[in-house]
């Protein structure tokens, strides 16, 4: 499992003029200059301008609902020129966070003219002192156009202005009006989208809701920062986590919320818990067999590999009774527990280690507690037994090996010794091994006459359950990926064990990576480079040869 | 729904319940998105986990090819695949007709069973000394994605 957390928000200002809070039309003289200003000192319309917010006219709003429209014209009461200076603003304060020197500041904007040729008036956008628009009607009337660039400023407390402005006397003409239109006006920390805590070789990515590709970065030192000075800002769209070879890692949900200067912390689990024991078969307390315990040890590291030590990993179990509900791991994130049963069954051993703000983590493993020691008889014909204890009334005993498989089916009519899935049976032809396996199928006939019927495979499927995340070989030999395979997934579950493995493998060298595969899955592939066969033997040993 | 519950309308004949395709964690290999990628997702049930030990299912379907429909696939097969299959033979007696892939409710108090399974074969088995209606009933469903993974495997095949 992994986690992509927002650690630093791009965003310091963003707003869609669908409201007006936070915002003040200031009436002191020095920023409401006569004649162009919607109310005057007595709190009367002026002859020229008026302030329109909440146009929802469809042609020229950009984000909906509304725009922020500026509309000026001259009323009947209006006879003279408007001098060159005027203006109506609109100003709000804006927190610039510490460190920053330069913002990404982002508008959409557009006019129009009625009648008569177009007012000597600019449209305006100041941040403190530095001007990040002023566009005269020089450019496309009655079309949207977007302004993007990075305006210079300092961390503090800044004004943020937006208006319009007469740079040159505007001149009467009764009826003749002009009409100026702001819309996501954007004040963003920067021009990147940064993930860390990025692997060699791996890539962050943007898609947008189609699921295209619209901008992505690799890692450098860990960090990938994704270019979007061009994009218009908040993007929406999804991050994706890939590795060197492009296999997706992460996919987050659907952000609307996306601006340059957004930081994500890209963190795998934050612990992965291994399970070990040192008998996969025990027996029951008071049965003549040892063992009669097992020691379960679970341990804990991060995703990096570095263990935890001193946290609290809590346990349980399907069957028998466990030493202690919890543990403390220890200086190599170990923490152990001892198994104990007072009779047969399958114990599925849980452990959990749970954090604040990361994945749970948890892994499994399982002991099988016979009754007792299998003690066939060595003049007996087939003899079966289900965790230590003898069936009787067989029907049907039929073994089928082909390939890599071996499959035991048995039917009895034996009502008193029930079995049940996951149980291990053993079967004995002359008091002498034939098949060991785990039930995987039980079917009970009720009519015509009460029979149960069940079947498993050999100890092969115990390397189909075994999952392997990752795996890469570098020019090594076949034997040895084998051994270094057993040795770390196959091995800590003890229910099969190293066998032969041909020595010619170790005449051949090659590379393998594979990710998201089995232990099985794995050990077939690098069997096969080497013409070699897999199979699991009647004493639960890997053989490859 | 058509309902089935022994001693009233239907006798069991057998019960099976069968772990050998069992996956609590599932990982699905799907194709490749519009970027090129492989899309992968991995889904997993921690209470199955804990019920029956840890069984990974490694599935590969090319025809999913955004992360989100993985995803949502992964999540099908998990809720399929994550419990053993349990499978049920009845003999019917009442006179309801059912269909292959029909679901119905079937509940037994002597096997501790009540829940709805779908149905995988029906046999009409009529003569002069016999009328048997003998369901088939399995608790995985198929649906229509499964339909057409094995269609398209069966295509690849030829």
């Amino acid at each position: 499992m992994a986690t992509l957390t927002r650690q630093v928000e791009g965003k310091i200002y963003h707003t869609r003029f669908d409201d007006l809070d936070g915002w003040t039309l200031p009436l002191h003289p020095e920023y409401c200059a006569e004649p162009m200003c919607i109310w005057d000192e007595l709190n009367r319309p002026e002859p020229w301008g008026t302030l329109s917010y909440g146009d929802r006219a469809s042609d020229v709003y950009y984000s909906s609902p509304y725009a922020l429209k500026f509309h000026v014209q001259s009323t009947y009461y209006a006879t003279t020129n408007l001098p060159s200076g005027r203006f109506i603003h609109l100003l709000r304060d804006i927190t610039i966070p510490a460190g920053l020197t330069s913002v990404r500041m982002q508008v959409r904007h557009r006019w129009y003219h009625h009648i008569s040729s177009p007012m000597t008036i600019a449209r305006k956008i100041t941040l403190g002192n530095q001007t990040f628009l002023n566009q005269q009607p020089t450019d496309a009337e009655d079309t949207w156009a977007f302004v993007n660039s990075t305006v210079s400023t300092s961390p503090g407390s800044q004004s943020l202005v937006v208006g319009i402005e007469s740079y040159n006397t505007v001149l009467y003409h009764y009826a003749n009006y002009n009409n100026y239109w702001f819309d996501e006006l954007v004040i963003a920390r920067g021009t990147t989208i940064a993930v860390s805590g990025l692997s060699a070789g791996y890539k962050a990515k943007l898609y947008d809701p189609s699921d295209a590709l619209i901008a992505q970065a690799t890692e450098s030192g860990g960090t990938a920062s994704i270019d979007v000075s061009s994009k218009a800002y908040p993007i929406t769209a999804r991050i994706k986590i890939t590795d060197g070879s492009d296999v997706v890692q992460y996919t987050s949900a659907l952000y609307d919320d996306l601006f340059g200067g957004d930081q994500f912390l890209y963190a795998t689990s934050g612990s992965v818990l291994t399970a070990s024991t040192n008998h996969y078969i025990i027996y029951r307390t008071g049965a003549s067999g040892s063992p009669t315990s097992a020691t379960i040890t679970f341990t804990l590291k991060d995703s990096e590999g570095t263990p935890r030590a001193g946290k609290t990993v809590e346990f349980s179990t399907t069957h028998g009774s466990l030493s202690a509900s919890s543990g403390v791991t220890d200086g190599n994130g170990e923490v152990s527990v001892t198994l104990t049963a007072n009779a047969k069954g399958l114990a599925v051993v849980k452990a959990t280690y749970e954090e604040t703000g990361v994945p749970r983590a948890y892994q499994t493993i399982e002991v099988s507690v016979h009754h007792d020691v299998d003690s066939p008889d060595p003049d007996g014909d087939y003899e079966v037994w289900a965790q230590g204890l003898r069936l009787y009334d067989l029907l049907v005993v039929n073994i089928q090996e082909s390939g890599t498989t071996c499959v035991a089916t048995v039917e009895t009519s034996d009502i008193e010794h029930t079995v049940e899935s996951g149980y291990d049976y053993a079967i004995y032809r002359k008091g002498a091994l034939i098949f060991t396996g785990r039930i995987e199928v039980i079917t009970k006939r009720i009519d015509p006459e009460e029979v149960t019927k069940f079947e498993g495979r050999n100890f092969l499927q115990t390397l189909m359950w075994i999952p392997i995340a990752a795996a890469s070989y570098s020019a090594q030999s076949l034997k040895t990926m084998i051994e270094s395979i057993i040795l770390t997934y196959v091995d800590p579950l003890k229910q099969v064990s190293q066998g032969t493995i041909s020595p010619h493998l170790d005449n051949i060298t090659a590379t393998v990576e594979d990710t998201d595969t089995t232990a099985f899955d794995l050990l077939q592939r690098i069997a096969g480079l080497g013409g070699a066969f897999l199979f699991v033997n009647k004493d639960r040993e890997v053989n490859i040869v | 729904m058509i309902s089935f519950e022994e001693g009233v309308n239907c006798f069991t004949q057998q019960h099976t319940v069968d772990r050998r395709d069992m996956g609590n964690t599932v990982v699905l290999k799907g194709g490749q998105d519009a970027a090129g990628d492989n899309l992968v997702a991995v889904v997993h049930d921690e209470e199955a986990a804990g019920k029956y030990g840890s069984r990974i299912k490694v599935i590969s379907e090319s025809q999913w090819i955004t992360q989100v429909l993985c995803e949502l696939r992964a999540l099908q097969l998990l809720q399929n695949y994550k419990e053993p299959e349990e499978r049920i033979t009845i003999e019917a007696t009442s006179e309801e007709i059912v269909s292959v892939g029909e679901e119905v409710s079937y509940t037994s108090t002597t096997l501790d069973i009540d829940g709805v399974f779908q149905v995988v074969s029906v046999t009409y088995d009529y003569s002069e000394d016999t009328d048997l209606v003998i369901v088939e009933l399995s608790s995985r469903t198929a649906d229509l994605a499964d339909f057409l993974v094995s269609i398209m495997r069966n295509l690849e095949r030829r």
